[in-house]
């Protein structure tokens, strides 16, 4: 009882500096409010592809954006990319995502089944159920399981040192990205291993791509699919934008990963030095 | 020093510190704890496990998997109930001749190298990295789905409280489920999102176990007529949803869509869980 009097006698005797902060509380979330852009309005009948702006050496420093924007690409979509992730998040939280007249659709798988239904394309129709089968399970590998341990390099064992020259994140942020992704990882599994163990798990994902990849152009055969897309997402990251960290040097013991994904550049961004801000040194024009 | 009304600081310095270091020790004991424990028997795995599932052996798939596959290879082991953790934190773990290892995968590697085992042995390169895909799949991603409908969708938890599991210990599960799925990404998508992604890996197990590409003699593995090391998680992962989510929309997505993933599941149990019954709380005769 005495407790309840007590906090009901601060109460009564700090009224005016309760109502202060109140105040200063309410009239600067209202600020904020006002200060925020409005929402712009995109041009219909296109897909707006929300990201978080061009990277370096590759389009994005986002492996998804790279597999969305890929693929729109590949069906040959009308698209506009809108670099405003950071202060537009899509309705899961996530970086990557698309609107299209309004409708707004999160991820980047249900994006791309968004775009099939939306827009009538399927460049995955001449596949036999096995090979969707199995192109599905290697698309499965690498976005859940290859991902993690290429964030584990670039992020937390690397400490982001050596992509923050193109990000700027002050020390103390950086300092609590990184602390907050090695928990990450640790609750997804992966990061309960030693590195040297991610290493090899993460090299044994490559070998098993190029195994299956073998002497063909393309992840199924001779012409691109969906899969080709996802796996070129992340392949590019390790490839391009590693910047001589651990993910490249064990991309490059896969020649026939490297030149999977020269293979990919060339056939879908033929613009790629437009699209990349040559290490920080320039705007991208595209 | 002026005490009165106030507490002695001495006793509450005291209080504070011990819990500190009794943090710090707990912290430590995990990583660094003492193993092997006791005396072991030559050329026998010692299985670390917990306790028996209601109507499956474990509601963990990594015990599952593990323990299948020692039985696939025919190595002798001894099932070793201490709900003791292993060395990164996780179960199963095992010792074999004192060496202590953990990670069901992991385990599994070392003993095919140990034990020179030919599980994989006669499976082509192509086939290799065809059986790891499916294997990430269903431990990195279909495990994950799972993961997150029977602790943040499926409210009843039936096969739990028939396990014996307490109230405490499941809204503690829950929580550090719900928040380990939200990270690792399925947590954020919403109920009938998660179903046709469940829907999706079920039909590329489904289908590539129909296909005959990479089939010698009769169908009834992933590879043929031998179990291999992906049959171990493949079966594992989706026992839990045949045995363990009851009544469940996955449970009958499983049941009225993939016959052919139900009676792959039979197989495996028929054929190498012949005291599935003294493995399982709930005899029934399913």
């Amino acid at each position: 009882m005495s407790s309840i009097e007590t906090i009901r006698s601060f109460l009564e005797t700090h009224v005016k500096e309760i109502g202060a902060v109140v105040l200063a509380t309410a009239a600067l979330l209202f600020v904020r409010k006002l200060r925020q852009a409005p929402r712009q309005v995109f041009p219909r009948n296109v897909v707006i592809h929300h990201q978080v702006g061009r990277g370096p050496f590759a389009p994005s420093i986002m492996p998804f954006a790279v597999k969305l924007e890929t693929y729109l690409r590949m069906v040959k979509v009308p698209y506009k990319n809108v670099h405003d992730s950071y202060q537009h998040r899509s309705s899961k939280g996530k970086l990557t995502w698309i609107e299209y007249n309004g409708t707004q659709v999160a991820d980047s798988e249900f994006s791309i089944k968004f775009i099939n239904q939306t827009f009538g394309v399927d460049p995955d129709k001449h596949l036999t159920e096995e090979q969707k089968a199995m192109g599905y399970a290697m698309q499965v590998m690498v976005e859940e399981h290859t991902y993690w341990a290429v964030t584990l390099f670039r992020w937390v064992y690397e400490r982001a040192e050596k992509i923050n020259k193109y990000l700027g994140v002050p020390a103390i942020l950086r300092y609590f990205l990184v602390e907050g992704l090695r928990k990450k990882c640790k609750a997804q599994g992966l990061g309960l291993h030693t590195p040297q163990e991610v290493r090899q798990i993460m090299a044994a994902d490559l070998r098993t791509l190029q195994s299956f990849l073998g002497n063909k152009l393309f992840l199924l055969g001779d012409e691109p699919c969906k899969v080709d897309c996802a796996i070129f997402g992340l392949l590019s990251q390790m490839y391009w934008q590693s910047f001589g960290g651990e993910n490249e040097t064990t991309i490059k013991e896969f020649p026939g990963l490297c030149s999977y994904c020269e293979r990919m550049k060339a056939r879908f961004w033929p613009d790629w030095d437009d699209c990349i801000t040559q290490g920080g040194t320039k705007a991208a024009t595209n | 020093m002026i005490s009165g009304t106030l507490v002695s600081p001495l006793p509450v310095f005291v209080t504070i510190l011990s819990i500190l270091v009794l943090l710090v020790v707990l912290k430590f004991r995990r990583s660094n704890g003492r193993y092997p424990i006791r005396p072991f028997p030559r050329d026998m795995v010692l299985l670390h496990q917990c306790g028996k599932g209601p109507h499956a052996p474990s509601l963990s798939p990594f015990i599952m998997k593990l323990e299948t596959f020692l039985k696939v290879a025919q190595i002798p082991y001894q099932i070793v109930r201490d709900y003791k953790m292993g060395p990164k934190g996780k179960v199963p773990w095992m010792e074999y001749n004192g060496m202590v290892l953990c990670d069901s995968q992991l385990c599994m590697e070392y003993l095919i190298a140990e034990l020179n085992l030919d599980v994989d042995a006669h499976l082509s390169t192509k086939e290799r990295a065809v059986s790891t895909s499916f294997q990430r799949m269903a431990d990195e991603h279909t495990y994950w789905l799972m993961v997150h409908w029977r602790w943040a969708i499926d409210k009843d938890k039936i096969c739990f409280k028939e396990a014996n599991w307490g109230i405490m210990a499941l809204a503690v599960s829950a929580f550090l489920q719900k928040r380990a799925t939200k990270t690792q990404g399925v947590g954020r998508h919403s109920k009938t999102e998660i179903l046709n992604i469940i829907r999706r890996d079920f039909e590329a197990f489904s289908n590539f176990l129909a296909s005959y590409t990479f089939c010698k003699g009769t169908k009834k593995y992933f590879f043929g007529d031998r179990a291999t090391c992906v049959d171990c998680s493949v079966f594992s992962q989706i026992s839990q949803v045949l045995w363990h989510l009851p009544n469940s929309e996955p449970q009958n997505i499983l049941k009225n869509e993939f016959p052919n993933l139900v009676e792959y599941c039979h197989r495996m149990k028929d054929n190498f869980w012949p005291d599935w019954n003294e493995n399982i709380l709930i005899s029934t005769d399913s």
